[in-house]
């Protein structure tokens, strides 16, 4: 596919999609800190939407999201590779933790990072990035003809693309376990050498639509909400995932006593 | 859940921020419920009074190991039987003041006797004293129950020991008769036995078994003695038959051939002597002489003639001989069956005084038996007659009032300045114990140790809570009504502390 293509389809939704403007989706891996960004969340907005940026005054929060993505890092062995976020029960906070984890891949100028609405039923990635996007995964899966190109959006974080659900998000669980998934995601892979694809999956709790993702990605990681689950809670949700897969378990929203005063 | 100590301690903190509301809420509620109830909670009041028990009386030494004096242990055990019974609580309910309570009443005055029961008690208190206690919401009823209490104690405990006392030397008095029939019985069956069973003793009779064995013994070797020598003399009689048998067949042959000499005599007279009947004749001779026994009978036919008186003679001695030997053996004979049916007689008798002498064993332990029983049982009678008339003329234990009960001025209660001080304390500890109670109980993941327990899968992050801008117009909120609670409960406690020391002027009894 040329570049030329892509820009044509994507200046086609974004005549659709009026608040999210792209440019420019063409450039290659090696030039990706100048990959243009447009309508960039400001720090404000970021802060609004609890989108972490390298200069938050909240440095705790910012390098526990940056510990967690060299964990990550440090296991995929510095190949580009795909990683589900899913929670152990809904409300855990798994949106909020891919959005910031994808935020965190993409503080690096020479790497970038996609994030994949892939919890097609309760979609809540738009409370972080917005909620004009057009077409997402369910219309690619649903439309054979539709490029790949065209549900990739720029998220307002730079170096952060988002493919969002979609307007068809009615029949998940059959659009997750099609075959045209899969090539989707490998195309995706092989798309950029140096993009981390983070996938956020429906919770544990719905087994069914969790384990359509699961097959998809190299890495899993659990969101454990703190004081909520118990430790067996977490070894019972945890023992459905391929050992090889699972990269680890991450306690979200610990409570802070500085800032909680 | 297993974290390490000083985790548990944040955890606290940040579950004691995380519901600081509530905290503040519990810190005012236990504040106001420490100073209400040190205000309003009811007084009690204890009054006591201590007895001590008069065991080393003068009596005491004297009666060492004579008399039965109680410890104090037992003591408080009589006295809580003595004290908690219906007839006691009874009179002591009547005896006190109770405002306003109808003592006619069966009810009130069993709910009454209840309430004593549940509020005394008796307790040694060291050795050889013992302490009433009581405590009341009034102070003058809970002087009056124990100084009643510990009266009606002395006057039933003295009146109990007293019937126990006699009571004790009654039952020992019927023991002892008892006994002294028994062994009266146990003599007279003795006696009885000693007479049916006069006829020697088992000693005795034994040595008199032996001395027959031994004569049956001598006869015996007397008898054969005897019987060799009458074999040795019917021996000599039956050769001495023999021996004359033959002289005598040598006579007749002697005298048979001096006839046939006479005859050939003649025939020669009248034949030659080859004449056949000559010869024949003589040949008969021979043949006769042939017939003669040989040297001993040519020998005693040459002697017959003269001896034959002298063998006469030896035989009639001999029959003489052995017919006095067998007239000693029947004699002897005789003797021995004697010998033999007086042994028999002695062992029949030396069996059945076997028996005789179990039987007196037997007669004579019971006697025994009974004997000690009754000496035993005469020493205890006079012992518990003894202690009797200790109990009833007064000089056994008795008691000295070493506390009196008075009326009790201070409550049990700690005062109010206790409470006072206790108060923001205890506010502040309820929380704090919650919090960590919750913490502590609480199997909900809060440190990745937690999860590790469980599970073998490592933990790859914690991530804090992010406070968005709606929760820090939330959290000051939370702030704001936490310092609003904080000022009621300060406002509410000065007012109080105000109250309590100036205006009431508890301040200046301190």
């Amino acid at each position: 596919m040329s570049g030329n293509g892509d820009i044509h389809i994507l200046n086609k939704r974004l005549a659709q999609t009026p608040s999210v403007q792209m440019r420019d989706l063409s450039l290659s891996g090696k030039n990706i800190a100048q990959m243009a960004e447009v309508a960039e969340f400001s720090q404000a907005e970021k802060d609004r939407k609890k989108i972490i940026y390298p200069e938050m005054k909240n440095s705790r929060l910012v390098n526990s999201f940056r510990d967690l993505r060299n964990n990550l890092l440090e296991k995929s062995k510095g190949q580009n590779t795909t990683i589900m976020v899913t929670s152990m029960v809904e409300g855990s906070g798994g949106s909020f933790v891919a959005a910031n984890l994808a935020a965190a891949f993409a503080f690096d100028g020479s790497k970038t990072s996609l994030l994949v609405d892939a919890n097609l039923s309760n979609s809540s990635l738009e409370n972080y990035f917005g909620t004009n996007y057009g077409v997402g995964i369910t219309d690619f899966l649903e439309d054979k003809e539709m490029k790949i190109e065209e549900v990739i959006y720029s998220s307002g974080v730079k170096r952060l693309r988002l493919i969002p659900a979609g307007k068809h998000s009615e029949y998940a669980s059959e659009y997750l376990s099609s075959e045209r998934i899969s090539v989707f995601v490998n195309k995706l892979k092989r798309r950029y050498s140096d993009r981390y694809i983070i996938f956020d999956a429906p919770p544990l709790s719905d087994p069914a639509s969790a384990k359509q993702v699961m097959h998809l990605c190299d890495l899993i990681v659990v969101i454990a909400p703190y004081g909520s689950v118990t430790g067996d809670e977490v070894a019972t949700a945890v023992a459905g995932i391929p050992k090889e897969k699972l990269a680890g378990v991450v306690i979200n929203n610990e409570p802070v006593i500085r800032k909680s005063l | 859940m297993e974290v390490p100590p000083s985790e548990l301690f944040k955890f606290t903190i940040r579950q004691l921020l995380d519901s600081k509301k509530l905290s503040a809420l519990v810190f005012f509620v236990v504040l106001v419920v420490v100073l209400l109830a040190g205000s309003f909670l009811p007084k009690h009041y204890t009054s006591s009074t201590t007895l001590k028990l008069q065991d080393e009386g003068v009596m005491q030494p004297l009666l060492r190991e004579r008399a039965v004096v109680g410890g104090t242990k037992e003591w408080v055990q009589g006295a809580k039987q003595i004290v908690f019974s219906h007839e006691v609580l009874s009179k002591v309910v009547k005896k006190s003041e109770w405002e306003g309570a109808d003592l006619s009443s069966d009810r009130v005055v069993a709910r009454l006797q209840g309430k004593i029961r549940d509020n005394a008690s008796i307790v040694s208190s060291g050795k050889s004293y013992i302490k009433f206690t009581y405590t009341d919401k009034n102070r003058k009823r809970a002087f009056e129950v124990v100084h009643n209490l510990a009266n009606e104690f002395v006057i039933n405990l003295l009146d109990e020991k007293r019937k126990k006392s006699q009571d004790a030397f009654e039952f020992i008095g019927t023991q002892v008769n008892t006994y002294k029939e028994n062994l009266v019985i146990s003599e007279e069956n003795l006696k009885q036995f000693k007479r049916d069973n006069f006829d020697g003793t088992i000693t005795g009779v034994l040595s008199r078994v032996s001395s027959l064995e031994q004569q049956i013994e001598a006869v015996d070797i007397e008898l054969s003695g005897y019987q060799l020598k009458l074999q040795s003399l019917e021996g000599q009689v039956s050769k001495e038959r023999k021996i004359k048998k033959g002289a005598d067949e040598n006579l007749e042959v002697n005298k048979r051939v001096a006839l046939m000499n006479n005859e050939l005599d003649q025939m020669r007279l009248s034949y030659h002597d080859s004449y056949p009947d000559v010869i024949a004749l003589k040949g008969r001779i021979d043949e006769l002489k042939r017939s003669l026994k040989p040297s001993q009978g040519l020998s005693f036919a040459s002697h017959s003639h003269q001896n034959n008186r002298s063998g006469q003679d030896l035989l009639g001695q001999l029959r003489a001989e052995i017919s006095k030997i067998k007239a000693e053996m029947a004699a002897m004979n005789v003797r021995k069956s004697k010998l033999e049916m007086l042994l028999a007689e002695q062992k029949e008798k030396s069996t059945r005084l076997h028996g005789a002498e179990a039987e007196l064993a037997e007669l004579t332990r019971d006697y025994n038996v009974n004997k000690n029983i009754y000496q035993d049982l005469l020493m205890r009678r006079e012992n518990a007659r003894v202690s009797m008339n200790i109990e009833l003329e007064e000089k056994g234990a008795s008691f000295q009032i070493v506390q009196p009960a008075v009326i009790p001025l201070i409550p049990k209660e700690p005062p109010f300045w206790m409470f006072f001080l206790a108060a923001p304390f205890a506010g502040l500890l309820v929380p704090i114990l919650l919090a960590f109670a919750i913490i502590f109980l609480d199997q909900k993941i809060r440190h990745p140790m937690a999860i590790r327990e469980f599970v073998d899968v490592p933990v790859l992050q914690t991530i804090p809570h992010w406070q968005g801008d709606g929760e820090q117009v939330a959290a000051r909120r939370d702030v704001l009504t936490v310092i609003a609670l904080l000022i009621i409960s300060a406002s509410v406690y000065t007012a109080v502390g105000y109250y309590s020391f100036f205006k009431s002027g508890i301040w200046a009894t301190l």
